[in-house]
């Protein structure tokens, strides 16, 4: 393999794969937050519609979000 | 809160930036060698390659301490930890196993060779990797998954020593060791050694904020599917 082509391949190669990562990690994250935030309004007009003079349930059902964390 | 949020992406551009002044460096600054090389140019792709080896190693690490958390006290935060150390381990050791045999063709005129145990045993080790990240994403989450990979990631670290150990023991293609061999052969040219701790330091530097991130996405990804969760249960 010529000397200065695998050089600039490897090179770019790696440079491609540890910006790609990070820019798919980052989508992702992105993703999964609009979709979180997303669930959790529909969960409060739903919680609101459903018990008007019940306001205690959105609260337990976010608190259970975190029911299997540490 | 929005601070600690913060310091994964803050972590990244970081070890981003070390790692392009990294490769600057070995562009630029390292020696250059002689005609006793066949490829005198492409020596350069080992200022990176031996970096990303040994940042793969934190991941596998992470894999293993995360994996035994698992399976001796059922800890979530083990389990996302063996998630994350196989995700990275697999990144980085996709860096060493593209530029390995890139370097490999051009110095010794074959990208690989299956007599040498450092690089099996290391292909190996991304093999295990690469089952514990593809075998978590595509399957149901339940215990005996865990169970399963867990058992994986706790046994293939075993791969961890003999790979290190591999050019002790049995050099055939891959070179000994320049660092801590012990031999004659051993020591590098300052500059050299330089050049990688600067290109270690940014990977590692950029390892953490990667982890750190992970973190965050599976955390919410879990927070996520706990609320879907509870949805349907009180539909």
């Amino acid at each position: 393999m010529n000397d200065m082509l695998a050089l600039a391949t490897a090179y770019l190669a790696l440079i491609a794969l540890l910006i790609g990562h990070s820019i798919q990690t980052s989508r992702r994250l992105k993703l999964v937050e609009e979709r979180l935030a997303a669930a959790l309004a529909a969960n409060e007009r739903r919680s609101k519609n459903r018990n008007d003079g019940e306001p205690m349930q959105l609260t337990t059902m976010t608190n259970n979000v975190d029911f299997q964390e540490e | 809160m929005s601070g600690s949020r913060n310091v994964g992406p803050a972590l990244v551009y970081l070890g981003l930036l070390g790692f392009m002044l990294t490769i600057w460096m070995a562009l630029i600054e390292a020696p250059s060698m002689g005609d006793d090389w066949n490829a005198p140019e492409s020596y350069r792709i080992l200022f990176v390659h031996v970096p990303f080896a040994w940042v793969s190693f934190s991941g596998f690490a992470l894999l293993f301490g995360g994996s035994l958390s698992w399976y001796i006290k059922r800890s979530e935060r083990g389990w996302r930890f063996a998630i994350i150390g196989a995700q990275l381990g697999l990144l980085y050791s996709l860096g060493v196993l593209i530029s390995g045999p890139i370097w490999g063709a051009a110095e010794w005129g074959v990208p690989w060779d299956f007599q040498d145990i450092r690089l099996n045993s290391f292909a190996v080790l991304a093999g295990v990797a690469l089952f514990f990240a593809l075998g978590e994403m595509n399957s149901e989450d339940t215990q005996q998954k865990r169970d399963t990979l867990s058992s994986v990631g706790i046994f293939g670290f075993g791969l961890v020593p003999l790979t290190y150990m591999a050019t002790r023991w049995w050099q055939e293609r891959h070179p000994g060791p320049l660092i801590g061999g012990g031999n004659e052969d051993s020591g590098v040219d300052p500059s050299i050694l330089l050049i990688w701790m600067i290109g270690a330091a940014s990977m590692q530097i950029l390892f953490v904020g990667q982890a750190l991130m992970t973190n965050r996405l599976l955390k919410t990804e879990q927070q996520l599917e706990n609320l879907l969760s509870n949805l349907e249960d009180s539909i």
